[in-house]
């Protein structure tokens, strides 16, 4: 009996796993970033841009904390083209919803990227200025 | 074997009403494809007469610094939207809708207006980099600028109809509507621009406004 249940246990914990998704990174991306980027990761035209199959996201992921917290003032290349319309900052999310929001998107949609961790978005957050 | 008949006989004037029904449905769709928009907003008193509600008088620039006043806009109808470039909250979403609405009637005669209300940034230069990063032109979608208390009025104007009709409290910088106003100056419809299936039901509308335009 106790050996079914347990099975039963590891069995529903195993399709728990499967589906993974970061339930509370998606609540925040939806609340604080889709408004410009999309619920699609997209971005809209030259305006706002993507991130999902986004090269600059992709390569500057130790920045990715700090834009969340801070906004983004200059002007970036994504994908070959410029963008410069400024992102304001959400200094009111912590550590965790942010590593939920970071953890979310780069498993989002097309994006396969690895995971981060609350450790490593504390340090990236030491660097911003 | 009763039991089968009744059956059949119950299964035939299922088959009946679902034809009734389905036919009645057909009617009922028809009809609806013939309405004509109502026009919105309270009744104006002009010498003494009671008018329908119609968009006053404006002049603004747009993002080619070309002053735009209704008669520019009048030779059909157009959708417009109250928003400013640096808008990280409602804006993207509408300006997201307004894009879609643009898309879907490259070919009609239908134009598009985007008043600012953060006129101190939003001068027209700004506004030409924001139009030509939406890849949009002039005069088929305005970016309108201008003094900020015409720009205010004008947006009261409009919002009045939506406030009256919507029971929604004030506020109209936070509203994210879309305004349909035909080439007689009268809103005929509106819709939410953060809802993307109001928007589609705004589409149909806007449909039926320019089939009637054809007439």
């Amino acid at each position: 009996m106790k050996t079914s249940i347990l099975l039963l246990m590891m069995l529903m914990s195993f399709f728990f796993c499967q589906n993974k998704v970061y339930v509370q990174g998606e609540r925040l991306y939806n609340t604080y970033c889709s408004n410009c980027h999309g619920k699609d990761g997209m971005g809209l035209k030259n305006l706002y841009p993507p991130l999902n199959n986004s090269d600059y996201y992709e390569e500057n992921q130790d920045m990715i904390a700090c834009i969340i917290l801070k906004g983004l003032e200059e002007e970036i290349v994504v994908n070959g083209k410029d963008y410069m319309m400024p992102m304001v900052g959400f200094d009111n999310l912590t550590d965790v919803d942010i590593t939920n929001i970071i953890n979310y998107v780069n498993t989002a949609w097309d994006n396969d990227i690895e995971e981060t961790t609350i450790q490593q978005v504390k340090k990236d957050l030491e660097k911003c200025n | 074997m009763t039991l089968m008949k009744v059956l059949r006989v119950q299964k035939n004037i299922w088959n009946k009403l679902t034809y009734t029904l389905v036919g009645m449905l057909i009617l009922i769709s028809c009809t609806n494809e013939d309405k004509s928009l109502p026009i919105l907003g309270e009744k104006e008193m002009v010498e003494g007469q009671e008018v329908p509600h119609s968009i006053p008088d404006f002049s603004f620039v747009n993002q080619d610094s070309t002053i735009i006043t209704n008669d520019q806009l009048n030779s059909g109808p157009y959708v417009a939207d109250f928003f400013f470039t640096h808008c990280p909250s409602i804006c993207p979403i509408v300006t997201k809708q307004m894009l879609r609405i643009h898309d879907a009637f490259k070919e009609e005669n239908l134009k598009l207006v985007s008043f600012t209300m953060d006129p101190k940034r939003d001068t027209p230069e700004r506004l030409k980099d924001y139009a030509s990063k939406l890849e949009v032109d002039a005069p088929k979608w305005h970016f309108l600028t201008g003094d900020k208390e015409e720009l205010h009025d004008i947006a009261t104007d409009f919002f009045n109809v939506v406030i009256e009709d919507d029971e929604a409290p004030g506020g109209f910088n936070h509203s994210g509507k879309i305004i349909l106003v035909d080439k007689n100056r009268h809103i005929r419809a509106f819709c939410e621009g953060t809802d993307e299936e109001d928007v589609d039901d705004f589409i149909k509308d806007i449909k039926i406004l320019l089939s009637e335009n054809e007439d």
